[in-house]
């Protein structure tokens, strides 16, 4: 097993399809795979990704009461993740969302998560170095459950760089700007949905997007990527900043676990190919636009993100 | 069908200076009933179950007995139980696991938890790194749908 994936917070996700749907009505789900609750959270959703890509991971995180248990009973079920949890006392979250598909919307209703005592939070620190030894590559992932300090993301980088491991981070937020300024991943995808912000600058035009991700990359990550617009990214390496640019218009419901995507297809390339950076994002951007055209959570066989690799241009803007 | 066919790839484990207080903890929060203690890097060195804690609870000459059904007094328990609580688990884990490997036949698995009345058993690779337990209710299930053969 070559790969670590981290989701502090993970989430019990439930998606529900529901056409035509508004608020203050009932809906009656007739068809089964129109309500499905599998695990999820933005480590996890990487590692179930990759192993549908044949590709073996360890899960670690935290996971809490009755949710939690229904989660690692989901998450066994897939024999190319191997679990290490630490359960709290408090309930897992749930994220649940309504799919739309003849309106085009999702509507999603998120929890926040259990809250972490100082005894469970040492506790996972310890599980997490030593499960270091086991892996070469570490993904961490998403937002982290209420009261968690603010430095965890942090602490966790440097354990792993220390033992030279290969990093990657997507989130938003104060732990991730502590670990970009003290404990800079390799890779780092800025996950801008809740809002466009990087540290305490909005985000507007093309100007500020290249400013995040250079300075992403001044911090010591060899890849920035952040999604710009609807149809595009912006991705900095060493050698310069570039817009992939999509050929076609997306509709908005498709953008479900698209940043998951993205990173899973990064780090499929380079466990594949090595380390070319540059190459690695176009893998990630094919890989998230065959997430779009897929409105089943997965993409089954490489071939299928192949297809994709000519749906973008790459310009380079600096 | 081998071990890593019907093991659980769940590597939930202690290391050897956790306290018991806290493996009841984590065992009561996630409904396991024993959990494998490991090194730093994962390495198998022992198991600590729910049995272990009680006999581990009470005087010496009475966890000597094969049955613990007849002991007079829980207050001995109780009390037992709280002079251990904050021990490290290493001082009362089995030091010398059963486990199996991930590739033995799952028969192999069942033939060993049923033999020495396990609720669990630890699934080692070859360098005795932990990768996942088989549970006894799996072995059940499984040959109650016919699944497996030959016991």
């Amino acid at each position: 097993m070559n790969v670590m994936t981290v989701t502090l917070n993970p989430s019990i996700d439930r998606e529900i399809i529901v056409e035509n749907f508004r608020v203050g009505h009932m809906f009656r789900i007739s068809n089964p795979y129109n309500a499905v609750m599998e695990p999820g959270g933005k480590g996890i959703n990487v590692s179930r990704m990759l192993s549908k890509l044949g590709i073996e991971s360890m899960a670690l995180g935290f996971l809490g009461g009755f949710i939690g248990r229904v989660f690692l009973e989901k998450l066994l079920e897939d024999s190319n993740i191997t679990a290490n949890f630490i359960f709290v006392e408090q309930e897992t979250r749930e994220n649940i969302a309504i799919l739309d598909l003849s309106n085009h919307t999702i509507t999603q209703i998120n929890s926040s998560g259990p809250t972490l005592s100082e005894a469970d939070i040492a506790h996972f620190m310890q599980r997490y170095e030593n499960a270091l030894s086991l892996v070469e590559h570490v993904l961490i992932s998403g937002s982290v459950p209420p009261n968690t300090p603010k430095d965890i993301y942090t602490k966790m980088f440097l354990l792993a760089q220390r033992k030279g491991l290969t990093t990657y981070m997507e989130g938003n937020g104060e732990p991730f700007n502590e670990a970009i300024a003290n404990a800079c991943p390799d890779v780092v995808r800025v996950d801008l949905r809740k809002e466009k912000k990087y540290f305490n600058r909005e985000l507007k035009g093309l100007d500020d997007y290249i400013y995040a991700a250079e300075d992403i990359i001044k911090h010591g990550a060899k890849l920035a990527v952040l999604s710009y617009h609807v149809e595009g990214d912006i991705i900095a390496t060493n050698d310069g900043v570039w817009l992939f640019n999509l050929n076609e218009t997306v509709d908005r419901s498709h953008l479900f676990g698209v940043g998951d995507s993205f990173m899973t297809g990064i780090l499929y390339y380079i466990l594949n190919n090595g380390y070319n950076y540059f190459e690695a994002a176009k893998f990630g951007m094919a890989t998230a636009i065959a997430k779009i055209h897929h409105i089943e959570k997965y993409i089954e066989n490489v071939d299928e993100i192949e297809e994709y690799s000519n749906y973008f241009e790459t310009k380079k803007v600096k | 069908m081998k071990v890593e066919d019907i093991m659980l790839k769940d590597v939930t484990s202690l290391v050897e200076e956790v306290t018991i207080e806290r493996f009841i903890k984590l065992c009561e929060r996630q409904g396991y009933s024993a959990l494998p203690i490991v090194d730093h890097e994962f390495h198998l060195v022992g198991l600590l179950s729910e049995s272990m804690v009680i006999k581990a609870s009470i005087p010496g000459y009475l966890s000597l007995m094969q049955s613990t059904s007849f002991i007079p007094d829980s207050q001995q328990f109780i009390k037992g139980l709280s002079n251990i609580l904050h021990k490290p688990v290493s001082e009362i884990m089995d030091k010398n696991p059963t486990k199996v490997y991930y590739d033995d036949t799952a028969l192999h698995a069942a033939d060993v938890i049923i033999k020495n009345s396990l609720k669990i058993v630890p699934v080692v690779d070859y360098d005795n790194r932990l990768v996942g337990i088989v549970r006894r209710i799996k072995l059940l299930s499984l040959t109650a749908k016919g699944i497996l053969k030959g016991l």
